[in-house]
């Protein structure tokens, strides 16, 4: 029985070859992300059972109550913006561990974390006059695709070097934290901490516009990913072996470090830092399926999703009417877990 | 079929390949020796078309290996360099599939010839009993052999290895090398860089000696397997003598000490 669905076969209506197993995994958690974002929409300052909700979502926008505008308004957007973000930043995280071949790579890696928020902090803090609040998300977009276009420009050497990626990366990062350290100590403290707020990966000013901007780069950078596991799994074997089996290799990997890129920058733009997704979402997808990514890429998207949901709820449910940020929840549940995972990795 | 023209290749102030010419023969099995940093890898590589070299050009079937796609350079030559990574959440089957990758498209995965490229693979290369076993529980030789099954399982008329017998005990070096003569049988071209003299002068049809980026000298082992060519290539003092049950060349190296000894034993 188990023999039966570990076999990988061929399922004549997906389009790849598979273990059936991995596509139960995937739609359990698919049941399980909707019972989260059902128990989500029932969280909050302003009470609201099940049936209401499940009746003011059936209702449509009709309904024009104090109570259709918390669902629709508020509630709705922030739990498809918590789980498009954390696809986004698993998807990105997922993407630059098997590229750079380093489980412990994170979707920061080539500064767009770094860079986006610098350049957050320098409108926030310095100039806040400078932009109307819907265009932060576009000039944290530019900032940290700036950052990493920067970053694998200097480590470009006929194609991409893994280990000199993760360095310049590393150097980078390092001095932009420095930056914003600077940025935090001696800019405005009212200005400080809205920026802080933001920084901390809170989801409480989500609205439609977000949601629909995040949509949008899941379609163009996400969504593709779906069909690239192949390429993927033969790049894990080794450069020289994926390009004697006929991968492009350059090409590929560019283009594939081209979409983390643009996922996190996206996510980091919309729903702020969230580090611990990107680093801890594909390994518990890796438990799961291993290192197939036909299985790992919509594993790794759904417990990103999954875990910022999860973060976001707590936040908000824990100690109302105080709103923690879920960036800060969920490296407080992913912490622990990243400690383990190097315990555990030391002892192999 | 696969031909190179005064290829040359530098890394950095460091001279790799020095004008190198060569004809590999068709349907024959070609041993690239030669000592250590001599630039059989490279040399190997650049058949590959892993490297590019600097000025010359290798020829596939009389066309500039350039006017290849990627693809359709992949369907016809498979190359097993000699540092692959193993995923450790991947099973023995599902590595040997990923041979099939330059026969796929996006529409087309999987298909009923893939399934017995595969299949055959894995019997070939003698690791049927290990298909479902994850990749991180198998030892260094069982790894090596699942390599191989990959790389023939991708089917091409020509094949390179790197080193393929490290890691192997010397019963599956042997199987391996069987395994090479008989695909060779099967009609297909074979390049593999060798350090064991012995088996390279064995199983090979054609050796092609290397010593530093040049060639020194390729032809049949019977031609080419001298004490004078292995001294200058390997600086190697060493006696060529004929195996007397089969009839194959041996190198034996000489130590000056011991072969006194020993020639004086055999004088009382």
């Amino acid at each position: 029985m188990s023999g039966r669905l570990t076999t990988p076969r061929r399922f004549a209506w997906l389009p790849w070859v598979g273990r059936p197993i991995d596509l139960l995994s995937s739609l359990a958690l698919v049941l399980v992300l909707l019972g989260m974002a059902a128990y989500s929409l029932t969280v909050g300052s302003y009470p609201m059972s099940l049936a209401q909700a499940w009746a003011q979502l059936l209702g449509g926008e009709q309904l024009a109550s104090a109570q259709g505008n918390v669902l629709w308004e508020l509630r709705l957007p922030r739990i498809l913006l918590a789980i498009l973000g954390g696809a986004a930043m698993a998807l990105a995280g997922l993407l630059m561990q098997s590229l750079t071949r380093n489980p412990l790579a994170a979707p920061g890696l080539v500064g767009v974390e770094a860079g986006a928020s610098v350049t957050m902090l320098l409108i926030l803090v310095i100039w806040p006059s400078a932009l109307p609040l819907q265009l932060y998300p576009l000039a944290a977009l530019v900032g940290g695709l700036a950052v990493a276009v920067f970053v694998v420009g200097l480590s470009w050497r006929r194609g991409i070097a893994p280990l000199r990626l993760i360095l310049v990366g590393v150097g980078l990062t390092a001095m932009l934290g420095a930056v914003a350290d600077l940025l935090i100590t001696y800019g405005n403290i009212d200005r400080v901490e809205s920026a802080l707020m933001w920084l901390g990966g809170s989801l409480h000013r989500g609205g439609w516009g977000q949601v629909q901007s995040l949509t949008l780069w899941l379609l163009i950078a996400g969504l593709p990913l779906l069909f690239c596991h192949r390429q993927l799994n033969l790049l894990q074997l080794g450069e020289g072996v994926a390009l004697s089996r006929g991968l492009n290799v350059p090409w590929v990997m560019g283009l594939l470090l081209l979409c983390s890129v643009m996922l996190t920058a996206a996510a980091v733009a919309n729903v702020g830092v969230m580090t611990f997704v990107g680093l801890v979402a594909p390994h518990l997808a890796r438990q799961l399926c291993g290192d197939r990514h036909g299985a790992l890429i919509p594993l790794s998207a759904l417990f990103g999703a999954l875990l910022v949901l999860l973060g976001d709820t707590l936040g908000r449910a824990l100690f109302p009417p105080l709103q923690l940020p879920a960036g800060l929840v969920v490296a407080i549940i992913g912490a622990p877990y990243l400690l383990v995972l190097l315990a555990r990795q030391r002892n192999r | 079929m696969l031909k190179a023209t005064q290829l040359q290749l530098s890394f950095a102030e460091l001279k790799v390949l020095d004008d190198v010419s060569l004809a590999i023969p068709e349907g024959r099995f070609t041993a690239l020796i030669g000592a250590n940093g001599c630039g059989k890898t490279t040399l190997l590589n650049v058949l590959a078309r892993m490297l590019t070299p600097m000025s010359g050009e290798v020829l596939l079937d009389g066309k500039p290996h350039a006017q290849f796609s990627r693809r359709e350079l992949a369907k016809r030559v498979a190359l097993l360099p000699q540092r692959t990574s193993s995923p450790a959440g991947m099973s023995v089957r599902e590595l040997v599939m990923q041979g099939r990758y330059p026969w796929q498209s996006w529409w087309q995965q999987w298909t009923e010839k893939d399934q017995q490229a595969v299949d055959q693979a894995l019997v070939l290369a003698d690791v049927v009993a290990l298909q479902d076993r994850a990749l991180s529980t198998l030892s260094g030789g069982q790894l090596q052999r699942c390599w191989i099954a990959m790389t023939l399982a991708q089917d091409t008329p020509v094949i390179l290895l790197d080193e393929p017998t490290t890691f192997l005990d010397i019963a599956h070096q042997i199987a391996l090398l069987e395994l090479l003569v008989e695909l060779r049988d099967q009609g297909r071209t074979i390049i593999a860089v060798l350090h064991d003299l012995n088996q390279a002068a064995r199983y090979a049809d054609h050796l092609v000696m290397l010593r530093q980026g040049k060639v020194h000298a390729q032809g049949a082992p019977a031609q080419v397997f001298t004490s004078a060519n292995l001294k200058a290539v390997f600086d190697l003092n060493a006696h060529i003598i004929t195996d007397p049950h089969s009839g194959d060349l041996l190198c034996v190296p000489i130590s000056p000490g011991r072969a006194g000894a020993a020639v004086g034993q055999a004088g009382l």
